[in-house]
Order: C-alpha cells, then structure tokens, then sequence
C-alpha cells in the first residue's frame, strides 16, 4: 500500500466508526454488553486486526504514522479499547510468535481478545508470576501484555479471570492471572506503537467531550445569552483547547522521532505518557464542567469520554508514577 | 462533529540542516566568549559584539534571502541556530526583536528599497530594533491606540505616548503602530518605522518589576517620519502588526523552552547536589513533561511557518503554555528552596520567579491568548 492507500484506509474507518458507534449505543452496550460480537465482524470484514500486520505477513503494513492518526478515531467515537490491543499488539506478537490460530480466530471474528501495556516505569513484563489488569472483551479468548523488551500472548481459556468494575464502561477490566503465556521477543516497536496509539486515543476522546461542549456553550442560553459568551466559560473551553493542541503537536513530534529512529524518542516518549492524558483529563473535565448539570447526567455521555481517558491514564502508570519515571530521567541525565 | 484523522505537520531536520548543526556547535566551541557581564551596560556591550561574531561567522540571517545578506535556507536552520545558541555561555541575541519579529515583517511586507535599508544593520547588530505597540490606554485592547500619525506632503507627523517599550533606550528603529484614521478602528492603523534618533522622541526608562531598566515609556512631539517608512499599505497596519507578533512566537519560543530546559536541569543538579532530587522528582518531571509538549508545540507553530499554513490563533497555544512553563518552573525552585531561594541563593531563582510575571502580561496577556483561542480556534463568538 502506497502513502495516499494507507490514508485512505484511515478515512474509511473514520467513516465506519462515525456511521456504527454512537454515544447512545455505548451507554446501551455498557450495560447490555450487547453490541461487541456485531461490531468485531464489520471490523474484521474491514481489514482491522491486519492493520498492523507487516505486508509480508499478509498485513497491511500500517506503522504508527497512520496508526496514530487512526487512534485519534478510535477514542473521539470510543471503539472498546481491546479492539486497539488486539490490532496493534495481539496480531503482531501472534505474527512474530508464529501462533496463527491466534490470527485465525481474531480475523474470523470467532476470538475475541484485549491486553495490557506494561508502564514505562518496568523492567519487564510480570505475567505469567503476578495478576495484571487488563481491558478485555466479552468472551475473550486471547490477551497480550505488551513490554518493553518482550510481550507475552496468553491463552486465557488457562488463567483465572476476575471481572473488575472497571473505569471504561464500555471496555471492562478483568484482573487476569496467566498460566499459558507464550513469550515474544523484540516487540520494542510494538511497545512503543502501542503507547503512541493510547496516547492519540486519549486525545481523540476528550476532543470529542470538547467538541460537545462547545457545541452546547453555544446553544445553551441562561442570563439571555448562550452561555459561551460568558468569559468564565469560554476560558474554560480555551483551556482545554489548548491543552489538546498542545498534545496533537507533541504526538506529531513523537511519531516523528519514532519514524525517524530517534534517540530521543524515549524520553519524549516518557514524558508524553505523563503529560497528554493528564492534559486530556483536564479537558474532559472542563467539558464536563461547561455542560453544568447535563454534564453530570448518564444519559449526556460526558463520563464515557472522561472514563476513557482515566483508565488509559491508569493503565499506562498513572499521574504519580509516569511524572516520577520522568524526573528520574531527568536526574539521572544530570548526575 | 467529525473526528480528527490528521496529525498537524512537525518540524524535521534534513542532512544538510544537521551538517549545518555540526558546524555551528564547532564554531560555538572555539569561539565562546564565555557569559555576559551582570551589569546592565556592560552586559549590552558583550551581546552586541556576540551577535556581530555570529554574523562574521554567517551564522546570522540563515533563512534570510542571500541578496539581504542572509543564508536562503529554511527557517529549520535558524531553529538549529537557535538550539545550538542555547548551549554557548551567550544564548540571547541582543537584536532578537529585529532578527526574529521584524526582518521576517519587513520580507513579507516590506518594498525592495526597505529590505536593503534595513535588513543587513539587523543582522550584524549594528541598529538594534524595538516594537512600539502599547501604549497607557491601549494593553490588551491594541487598536485602541491613540498615538497618531498626520500626514505631511511626503511625512507623517507623529504625537503621542508608548509605552513598556522593551530597549527603547539601545535601539536604533522602532517599529511602531499608530493611528491614521480616527474614524476607524483596526482599518485605521498604520505600521511605520522610526529612527529613534529623530527629533520629538523622548525615552524615560520605566524600571520594572526588579528595577532594572528594560523597558522605557517614549514620547513622540511632531516627529517626523517619510512616508517611504511606512511598512505596508497606510490604514492597513493592523494585518502588518499581527504578523509581526506571530514571528515573535515561533523562533523566539523556541529559544526561551531551550532556555527553560537549561534551567530546569540547573534545577535539577542544585536538589541533587542538596541530595533533594529524588524527593522532589515527580515535581520535576511533571515540569519536564509539560516542557517537552511546549518543544512538540513550537516545532508545529515552526513547521506552519515554514508551510505558510498556520491555523489562525494557534500561536496563542503557544504563548500561552510558555507562560505556563516560566511560571510553573520558577515557582517550583521558589516552593522547593524556599528561603534559599528567597536570599538569593546560588541559581538566582527569585529573580526569575518575579521576572516571569511578565510572561503572562506582555505581547498579549494570557486572558487575551484564551479569547483568541476560544474566538479563532472553537468559532465562539
């Protein structure tokens, strides 16, 4: 596939997204669990679980510039996370590790699956020795936990699960101890891509809660006049503007340097993981905000955007523990 | 709303850019004058012979075309220019104003005979530059300036007041915005460049908030000023003005996060050297983290100018997240050292605390940033 091929692929599930996936539907789904099974055929019919495949594997051959861009699409129309584990680093790792009936039942629609960044912050993957949250489909079959050095695929049908209440409503969590993992080595491009991909998919969704709030500072009237023309509520709109242009930059340069091979991926890469879902987070919250009490409503779907973000920014080791690795950066750098 | 499906364009450097890198830290290493004088005068003095050197060595002008005395490369080059300055013992360049605000200005709207007048003294220092924008009744409602410009045959005749004009004092031009038509607002300004050596303008420095004498309030009595100084159309100063303080946030940006970044690992090694580090290092890695978005920001903004495509308001993201940063920074080393700080320890951190209030003021306070952002970039009107 050419560039403009890729680009055009993108647009296409863009399209797709928009036309399935709705705020609405996810508050359903969230407690019917019901429309999973339906959505992974379209998705699987569409080419998704080879997206990250190399061509020669009988992928795609997408690489984390147009993967990127795609995961801003991902999270604006909040596609259940495991479908971004199982594209981005199940299929993959199952590729690298020879397992194809691993891509055989994710293609077919018949495997469902999920998976697990291990934070920056760790030397290693911890399963199958210790019990790691993962966000995982319904009936979910295979799972991988993605590291830095090493991945491991596990066959969940041999590891106890338990179903956790979970951040994301419409993802899950289930705390997951792995007896049959399968080790892959040299998934560092894996890895990173992974973290690349969260991190647009946060961005993606709290522009979406952004997008919906100014759309409703500007319809919504109190005083006489909508209240975006009050400065109090258009700061706060401002705000969160710029914390989410000030991330879609930062990503550009990450993808960049990644793309580029670039020894300063990983500590731009380090800080990234702290700064944009905290800035993400910021701007879900001030969306939340702008909308007054809607905002506070189930039925308005704010909450699934801030979930979103919040548990990505949990998984991927949290607001104390990414600003710590990133000042042990700095401080080693400096002694 | 359809979601985003593009990431905005970055900064890249090509080979020849990172050959030119090679070169610039070479001189850079041999030449070094080591740090400015603290003195105020002094400190001028050094700078401007700094700048003069960088010139000789043709280090200055690098995206500038060739026939005014610049390079014909790509703004890229200048942003190498500008990493590689961060790490000699004299970072700022003491025209900075006519290098990175005004001579990009007067390439897109000044005439032939302009651009050689005023481009080459820009680059070798020989006639630094200021911009008279603010006056007492127009801050942060800019075309409420008031100082006007009657026209005089081949003259415009100027009367009124600037003021926080920063080297007023040192400078040799000023490019400055009046007033040309008082029935109209923004279709009534005009952007002129003066000789502050003319006759009618007095310059009474205005100490600011460390009682060093940066900036001056300067008063225009019939000054006179040929009309062939006039940047751009007459009544159409207003685009001319937004652009110059759009330049003033791409490479100058990037030179204050460069800056920054020094500080902050200064910051670093003073807690570590206290044995404070490991204590505090989630404070200082939110601050790394956030000052990487503003790097990630700034090669966006430099990428835009170089495409010529910036998306309108979006240099206020990045002057409103260096403000941020200065204060945020400083204020960190303040909270952290405390009376260490507070006496004027080594590191000068209070300083710089009280000197980064003026982030958030000058070249369009950080209320006026998010009404441009909230007007420009989200359609709120």
């Amino acid at each position: 596939m050419n560039a403009d091929d890729r680009r055009e692929l993108v647009h296409g599930f863009a399209t797709v997204l928009q036309d399935v996936l709705s705020i609405d539907g996810m508050l359903e789904a969230s407690r019917t669990g019901g429309f999973e099974a339906e959505l992974r055929v379209t998705m699987g019919e569409m080419g998704w679980f080879d997206l990250a495949l190399e061509e020669e594997a009988g992928g795609l051959g997408l690489t984390v510039a147009d993967l990127a861009p795609l995961s801003l699409v991902t999270g604006y129309h909040l596609l259940p996370i495991p479908f971004l584990f199982e594209s981005f680093a199940l299929a993959p790792c199952a590729s690298a590790g020879e397992m194809d009936q691993v891509l055989d039942r994710l293609r077919s629609g018949t495997g469902a699956g999920g998976g697990a960044v291990v934070p920056l912050s760790d030397e290693g993957t911890r399963v199958p020795d210790e019990r790691i949250v993962m966000a995982l489909a319904p009936d979910a079959v295979d799972a991988v936990v993605v590291g830095r050095r090493s991945s491991v695929v596990i066959d969940l049908s041999s590891a106890d699960g338990e179903p956790l209440a979970g951040t994301d409503l419409v993802s899950g969590q289930t705390r997951v101890t792995a007896a049959g993992a399968v080790e892959v080595a040299d998934t560092e491009a894996i890895y990173r891509t992974m973290l690349v991909c969260l991190l647009a998919d946060c961005v993606g969704a709290a522009q979406a809660a952004l997008d919906l709030a100014v759309e409703y500072a500007g319809e919504r009237e109190q005083f006489g006049r909508t209240i975006a023309s009050f400065q109090a509520v258009s700061h706060l709109l401002a705000t969160a503007k710029v914390d989410l242009e000030l991330s879609m930059s930062s990503l550009s340069r990450l993808v960049q340097l990644m793309e580029s091979g670039s020894p300063s991926l990983d500590p731009y890469l380090a800080s990234m993981v702290h700064a944009i879902p905290q800035r993400a987070r910021v701007a879900c919250e001030h969306s939340i905000q702008v909308h007054g009490g809607a905002g506070f409503t189930w039925e308005a779907g704010l909450h699934l955007f801030y979930r979103r973000v919040l548990q990505t920014q949990a998984a991927l080791g949290g607001t104390v523990g990414t600003a710590d690795h990133a000042g042990t950066l700095l401080i080693e750098g400096v002694r | 709303m359809p979601a985003p499906v593009e990431l905005p364009r970055t900064l890249t450097y090509s080979e020849d850019d990172e050959e030119l890198r090679s070169r610039i830290r070479s001189w850079i290493q041999d030449n070094d004058m080591g740090p400015a004088p603290e003195r105020y005068e002094d400190r001028v003095v050094a700078l401007t012979e700094w700048q003069a050197a960088l010139h000789g060595a043709g280090f200055m002008g690098l995206s500038w075309p060739v026939e005014y005395g610049g390079a014909g490369r790509s703004i890229a080059a200048e942003g190498i220019l500008a990493e590689e300055l961060a790490h000699s013992s004299r970072p700022e360049l003491i025209n900075r104003l006519g290098v990175y605000t005004w001579g990009p200005t007067i390439l897109d709207w000044g005439t032939e005979d302009q651009k050689a007048r005023f481009l080459p003294g820009m680059l070798d220092a020989s006639e630094i530059w200021c911009q008279g924008f603010s006056e007492p009744e127009a801050g942060s409602d800019l075309a409420a300036v008031r100082t006007f410009a009657r026209r005089d045959g081949d003259e415009l005749v100027i009367n009124g007041q600037k003021v926080w004009t920063t080297r007023a004092e040192l400078s040799h031009w000023n490019g400055l915005l009046v007033r040309t038509d008082r029935d109209a607002r923004h279709r009534g300004l005009t952007v002129v460049m003066v000789d502050m050596a003319s006759p009618g303008i007095t310059i009474r420095p205005f100490p600011q908030i460390l009682d060093e004498p940066h900036f001056s309030e300067v008063f225009f009595d019939d000054v006179r000023v040929p009309v062939e100084n006039v940047l751009g159309e007459i009544d159409d100063g207003w685009r001319v003005a937004m652009e110059a303080m759009a330049y003033e946030r791409g490479l100058f940006v990037l030179e204050r996060q460069i800056r920054l970044r020094m500080r902050l690992r200064e910051l670093a090694e003073q807690l570590t050297e206290m044995g404070l580090a490991e204590r505090h290092r989630g404070r200082l890695g939110g601050l790394v983290a956030d000052l990487d978005l503003l790097q990630g920001q700034v090669y966006r903004t430099l990428a835009g100018q170089i495409g010529r495509d910036l998306p309108p308001g979006s240099t206020s993201v990045d002057k409103l997240h260096l403000a941020e940063m200065y204060q945020r920074i400083y204020a960190t080393a303040f909270d952290i050292l405390g009376v260490e700080a507070a006496s004027g320890g080594p590191g000068n951190w209070m300083h710089d605390l009280l000197e980064s209030r003026s982030v958030s003021i000058y070249s369009g306070t950080s209320e006026i940033q998010k009404n441009i952002v909230a007007g420009r970039m989200l359609g709120i009107r």
